[in-house]
């Protein structure tokens, strides 16, 4: 209710400024929908019930309360990757340089696996105007990643910017289009606990497989 | 130019009387479309950016209204919140979770500090906003009292350097409302930094997190720095201090504002 009351001022306060009153996170959303900001409520409920599921914790990055869109281009909050061990990584699919070195760091760290692992990979793009889900998922045939395992994710600019600060990767947008990133790999835990870093590229993969293992023991 | 001053301090004074309202949307100003200069470029960069229309909040975030967004949103109390999202210092000049003290209830109308990028983009988002880029910042504060281009006006940068020369006293250093600008926004020098959506994209440091400054496996190219104007003092420490941020750090002396987009079709500004 007080939350209607806020919007309803909002929206009538505001109103000589946007006759049609859109919401900026959810500009896809139904007009109807937007108008009272009950799209970031949907958001919200849908956030609450996917976190809803493990075990709450404080340093669980899943408490993040983004929307995205996979390759398939279907929406998800990251709290609906919880469950298993994780391992994700910035990039941006144009990179000619580095991200393809990152992800065969993701790709060597898969082929390593044991068996019966059920962690997964997670790819976000640092570039979501270029990476949309048609382009992650020719992106994911190109690379051969075997999409019941990979997910790759297209955001909002400012919810990419905020995943990297909690991941600690750092990037900009260079005048050519391409963009400057640290070279991180994360490991998170069931929770979305951050367990481990893998800093830099081609570093050692043993330190990261031993941090999972104890993970699974 | 001191009647001036006085007249908006005034006018500060008489909008803290008014305590009653809750949530009070703060108005906005449309920011026409303008060329900004970065200070930081590489060689192959333009020295210009545009910078497009955009509304900004005529003021920042007051600690009323960030108290109307923690009640409703429990998860940003400060007993509450994340250690991933703020540290502990975030809203610790209020006196519980809920209230901000005898003391502080005078100064509840000045801009709340001690808010971390997280929190700021919450609220910002609570109030369907968003925070301004730091180019929209910039080119928005680049204007003095009568200049939307500050650079024209002699005494701009020297008043912005004797502020930052000052020992800050923070929260109520300065009464809201003493600096207005040709844009019609207050206070975007002289009384709180401000946080910006990109603060940590400068790249002219390391990454963040065991940083040892720049390596090459640690990133894909290097930002080769050059600036734009080396007499623009003010905005090297702006840029410093924004570099050497967290995103989950409060500061004593850091707040925001809200920025917005333009509707698709902008109807005519208000007359």
């Amino acid at each position: 209710m007080k939350l209607i009351i806020h919007s309803t001022i909002l929206v009538a306060l505001t109103a000589p400024f946007s006759l049609h009153a859109s919401c900026p996170m959810h500009p896809e959303a139904p007009p109807e929908l937007q108008a009272d900001h009950s799209c970031c409520r949907i958001a919200q409920e849908k956030w609450d019930a996917a976190l809803a599921k493990i075990a709450p914790s404080e340093l669980s990055l899943y408490q993040v309360t983004s929307e995205w869109q996979n390759q398939t281009g279907n929406k998800l909050v990251l709290a609906d990757l919880a469950g298993r061990p994780l391992f994700v990584a910035l990039a941006y699919t144009n990179c000619q340089y580095a991200c393809p070195r990152l992800i065969a760091d993701l790709k060597a760290i898969e082929s390593a696996l044991p068996s019966d692992s059920d962690a997964n990979f997670v790819v976000i793009s640092i570039d979501p105007a270029r990476d949309t889900p048609e382009r992650l998922a020719t992106y994911a045939v190109e690379q051969e990643l075997d999409t019941s395992r990979w997910t790759l994710l297209n955001g909002a600019p400012g919810d990419v910017l905020e995943l990297a600060n909690l991941l600690g990767v750092r990037y900009a947008k260079t005048p050519t289009g391409d963009y400057t990133h640290s070279n991180i790999i994360t490991l998170l835990n069931a929770k979305g606990e951050i367990v481990h870093q893998q800093n830099g590229l081609g570093a050692d993969i043993n330190p990261t497989l031993e941090k999972l293992s104890k993970l699974n023991s | 130019m001191k009647a001036l001053v006085l007249i908006f301090g005034y006018m500060a004074t008489i909008t803290t009387a008014f305590a009653t309202p809750p949530v009070n949307p703060t108005p906005m100003r449309i920011i026409p479309a303008g060329q900004y200069e970065p200070l930081f470029t590489s060689p192959d960069q333009p020295k210009q950016q545009n910078v497009a229309s955009f509304q900004l909040d005529e003021r920042p975030v007051s600690n009323r209204q960030f108290l109307a967004f923690v009640t409703e949103n429990p998860r940003w109390l400060r007993s509450r919140v994340s250690p991933l999202f703020a540290d502990e210092t975030y809203l610790n000049h209020w006196e519980n979770d809920t209230q901000l003290g005898a003391a502080l209830e005078p100064y509840a109308d000045y801009p709340v500090v001690n808010i971390s990028w997280y929190a700021a983009r919450a609220y910002a988002s609570w109030a369907g906003k968003r925070l301004p880029t730091q180019a929209e910042w910039e080119y928005a504060a680049l204007a003095s009292e009568t200049s939307a281009n500050g650079r024209e006006d002699p005494s701009y940068h020297q008043r912005i350097l004797e502020w930052y020369g000052r020992p800050n006293l923070g929260y109520a250093d300065q009464s809201p409302g003493s600096f207005r600008n040709a844009h019609g926004i207050y206070d975007l020098h002289g009384l709180v930094w401000e946080w910006v959506e990109d603060f940590n994209t400068s790249l002219t440091t390391g990454e963040s997190r065991g940083d040892t400054g720049l390596e090459r496996k640690f990133f894909c190219g290097s930002a080769s720095v050059g600036a734009s104007d080396f007499k623009d003092y003010a905005a090297f420490m702006r840029y410093g201090f924004r570099s050497s941020l967290q995103a989950k750090y409060s500061v004593n002396n850091l707040g925001f504002r809200c920025a917005r987009d333009l509707p698709e079709e902008s109807p005519p500004a208000p007359k």
